[in-house]
């Protein structure tokens, strides 16, 4: 069996490298915000899988449209507009609180951050059960066509953002009671990111599934 | 606030005595528990990565034997060894697993395995993540195998095309176990891309900016990219799939409006990439390879770099090559044949580099060597046939026949698998602590390389012959005997030189020459480290001055003290310099991950059979995850120091 014989001298350092240290990081910081933490880079990473997970439902939509002379098809009728309307315009206005309860938490203001927070999670949840009640206002099901079928996917895939998101923030408000909310506060800061990202992507798939039909 | 330097006294002192007992602080804090419930809790990136090795090599070994089979069949003309509805569940279930539980597992577990430790940090960014992915990927692939045991696997074709594989032509359950089979690997694969990227963009050790990120490294974060925006569309596409299965939706069902050209774009959008997600690993293994056994860098590592973000861009300009059957527009054809053309540039230059640097060092063509000359020849003979592909009225002679069987295993055993045992052989020393014996390795490269000539050569040319892929015999006066013979002949070399290749694991596991720290005088920060490396791979971090880590200084490295050896801290640096930023404590083992996994494969394979199981599997996913996030005590001593954003 050959081994190390046949490696000339200079290159074969068998035993481990010493390591000598020369720099001291022990008064660097623990907690920081931002793209300074691992967490937002994790965050972003899964708004670029969600991100194209929604691209693909979109495009599936606009693929899908090629095949129908009328959209929505013939005897299927629009769907409404004021629940989804009313959904989104929830969902905007939920960024206020999401921006405060984020401002909160970078000045470690424990009051203001669970207090905004809760604020945020009240329209999130109002958000969550109005787009339940969106379902209904596709008025079509799922399985009628191939139309309807797009349609659901594209609002149920990003239901599943919403529920996530909503969720994500309420499991936030009671760790954030917990006794040492200390560490939490740059996770706090990035679920606020991570709103701002879900309701961004919304309003495609809204203008996409909702105004659309009108127009073409 | 920044980092201080050492006092001088302070590093004097710290070269001999006391770092023995940081060593065992140090061990004491990153080990994982003992016996069955340290293996189930454990969050440490090698032992996950390691068994996630293992298990992706178990399912290449699964899958090989089930082509061993198929080649026993079509041995001679007219063969009853298998009968056709066997034959469809093994092929298919033969590429689906050789895809999505060997390919991309195996590449990310080797990335998981050795990022952290060429970047010098001691655990991936997420430990728990990490677990998580694991333990989904490994019920992903048990259900799809427990499917073929049932006689309910798969029976449609590695890549699914509706009609066939939507409700009306194949009922029954085998389909949908196809289809969460990649939804659970897909949450793995996500998962573990993003472990790859945020580890190299925040934990690096000082001084390693990007510019002198190992190409190994950035080959991994050119494919964790690529795996970012392109398994999310077989996932959307497979789940379109179930649920025109479960629940009647009508995304492929032409009837109602939906298309089947569809689905061949939402796969193929993945599935080209997917070529080069196991194909730029390959090319960051040969990159370490080639410079330690040249003995000096990879020439032109700026053109190295570029090429393959490059080719991870183009790969996705180029999808509809494998469609080039349907009635497409005529530009988009043109369009599509160009871009595969083009793609031929920067993996020209990336070769080229290779030459070069084998040219202008002294090349020493140990076994790991061999493989890349290996991959070289197989992947230009696989590149060859490919281009045949790429014309589009060739293109629709060949398509479906035996020459696309014949050019993938080219391209995939060329690009992926020879750079793959190369690596094996590679960095061997490094896992375990042990040499491999040399001439098994040698014995075991020349039977693989000859048996996948002697094995798909002939398939190339019964394709050409007009043998379609995908029947399970064929009539003797066809005259595609001789062929199928002796392709058969070359996959029982292949399984010959596979099973040299485990006779050398296993004997070099329990006899072979200790390794030391650096057998090959190599470049890299993961051969300053003892074999195996220790739990937290680096007593103090090493400070990086050049590129090539360790060529770049001779003698004791640069090194970061200050990080807590009481318990699991490591330094994050800055994205572009990597300058000591900020500490970050790691969560301690727990067996959180596996809870949460077990929830997910409840979800999705109850969903098979009724969707009640999503919500009931939902919720328990819920609580996992709420478990996971639940605010923990924080332990005695810990100092936070929080730095407010201005």
């Amino acid at each position: 069996m050959t081994v190390v014989g046949d490696i000339p001298a200079d290159t074969a350092r068998l035993a481990e490298r010493p390591l000598r240290p020369v720099v001291n990081v022990s008064d660097l910081p623990s907690i920081v915000y931002g793209s300074r933490v691992v967490t937002w880079w994790g965050t972003t990473g899964f708004m670029a899988a969600e991100a194209a997970t929604l691209s693909a439902c979109v495009a599936a939509y606009y693929y899908v449209r090629r095949n129908f002379d009328a959209w929505p098809p013939l005897r299927t009728p629009p769907p409404d507009l004021l629940v989804p309307t009313i959904s989104l315009i929830v969902l905007i206005l939920s960024l206020v609180p999401c921006y405060l309860f984020a401002r909160a938490a970078k000045r470690l203001d424990k009051p203001a951050t669970v207090r905004w927070m809760w604020a945020a999670v009240i329209l999130m949840v109002i958000a969550t059960a109005l787009r339940l009640m969106e379902f209904s206002s596709l008025n079509v099901r799922w399985d009628a066509n191939a139309y309807a079928s797009v349609a659901w996917a594209v609002v149920f895939a990003h239901f599943t953002l919403l529920l996530a998101d909503t969720l994500e923030t309420i499991l936030f408000v009671i760790v954030m009671q917990s006794r040492e909310p200390t560490r939490y506060y740059p996770g706090v800061a990035e679920d606020a990111f991570y709103s701002y990202f879900m309701v961004a992507v919304w309003i495609p798939c809204y203008v996409t599934v909702y105004l659309v039909p009108r127009w073409v | 606030m920044s980092a201080r330097p050492v006092p001088a006294e302070r590093t004097a002192e710290s070269d001999s005595g006391p770092i023995e007992s940081v060593h065992e602080r140090l061990e004491r804090v990153w080990r994982n528990g003992p016996g069955i419930w340290g293996w189930l809790t454990s969050v440490n990136h090698k032992s996950i990565a390691l068994r996630s090795i293992i298990t992706a090599f178990a399912f290449f070994a699964l899958a090989g034997l089930e082509a061993a089979l198929m080649r026993v069949q079509l041995a001679r003309p007219e063969n009853s060894f298998l009968g056709p509805d066997r034959y469809n569940q093994l092929f298919t279930t033969h590429g689906s697993a050789m895809m999505f539980l060997f390919a991309v597992p195996m590449v990310q577990s080797v990335a998981l395995y050795f990022v952290p430790i060429m970047i010098g940090t001691r655990n991936v960014a997420f430990p728990r993540l990490n677990a998580f992915g694991y333990w989904t990927y490994l019920i992903g692939g048990v259900l799809l195998f427990s499917g073929l045991f049932t006689n309910t696997g798969p029976d449609q074709g590695w890549f699914s095309y509706v009609p066939l594989a939507g409700p009306e032509f194949s009922p029954g359950k085998r389909v949908d176990i196809w289809a969460q089979m990649i939804t659970f690997t897909e949450i793995a694969a996500i998962v573990a891309a993003i472990e790859i990227i945020v580890t190299v963009f925040k934990q690096r050790a000082p001084g390693m900016s990007l510019n002198r990120v190992p190409l190994f490294v950035w080959a991994m974060v050119v494919m964790s990219f690529m795996v970012l925006v392109a398994m999310p569309y077989v996932a959307t596409a497979s789940a379109m799939l179930a649920m025109d299965r479960l629940i009647a939706t009508q995304f492929f069902n032409y009837a109602e409006g939906g298309d089947a050209i569809l689905w061949q774009h939402l796969f193929w959008f993945f599935a080209h990439p997917e070529v080069y997600i196991v194909f730029i690993p390959g090319l960051g293994m040969v990159s370490s390879i080639v410079a330690t056994f040249s003995r000096r860098p990879v020439f032109g590592y700026t053109a190295v770099v570029l090429s393959m973000v490059s080719i991870g861009f183009l790969s996705f300009g180029l999808w509809v090559h494998h469609m080039f059957a349907t009635p497409l527009p005529q530009t988009g054809l043109s369009f599509f044949t160009a871009a595969s053309a083009m793609i031929a540039i920067p993996t020209g230059v990336t070769i080229f580099c290779w030459i070069a640097t084998i040219w202008s060092g002294r090349p020493r063509f140990d076994t790991p060597m061999l493989y890349v000359v290996g991959f070289i020849a197989l992947f230009t003979i696989g590149g060859l046939s490919g281009l045949f592909l790429a014309s589009v009225p060739v293109d629709l002679q060949l398509t479906d026949t035996f020459f696309l069987p014949g050019h993938i295993h080219y391209v995939l055993l060329g690009g992926m698998v020879f750079p793959l045992f190369g690596a094996l052989h590679y960095w061997f020393p490094k896992v375990t602590g042990r040499m491999m014996s040399e001439r098994l390795g040698k014995v075991s490269f020349w039977l693989l390389f000859i048996g996948v000539n002697v094995t798909f050569f002939p398939q190339l040319l019964l394709g050409v012959a007009g043998m379609p892929r995908r029947v399970y015999t064929y009539l003797a006066d066809t005259g595609w005997g001789a062929l199928n013979l002796t392709s058969s002949i070359g996959a029982a070399l292949l399984a010959i030189g596979l099973l040299v290749l485990v006779v050398n694991i296993a004997r070099s596991l329990a006899a072979g020459a200790p390794a030391g720290a650096d057998p090959w005088g190599g470049e890299t920060l993961e051969w300053a480290v003892s074999s195996p490396a220790p739990d937290y791979n680096f007593a103090y971090i090493p400070i990086v001055h050049g590129r090539s880590a360790l060529w770049a200084d001779t003698g004791a490295l640069h090194a970061v003290s200050g990080l807590r050896e009481d318990r699991r801290e490591v330094l994050q640096t800055t994205m572009l310099d990597a300058e000591p930023d900020s500490r970050h404590e790691h969560p301690d083992p727990t067996i959180i991950p596996l809870l949460a996994a077990l929830a997910v494969g409840l979800t999705l394979i109850w969903g098979i059979f009724d969707p009640i199981g999503f919500a009931v599997g939902g919720a328990l996913t819920f609580v996992a995850l709420a478990a996971w996030g639940w605010p923990q005590k924080t332990k005695p001593g810990t100092r936070e120091i929080v730095e407010v954003p201005k």
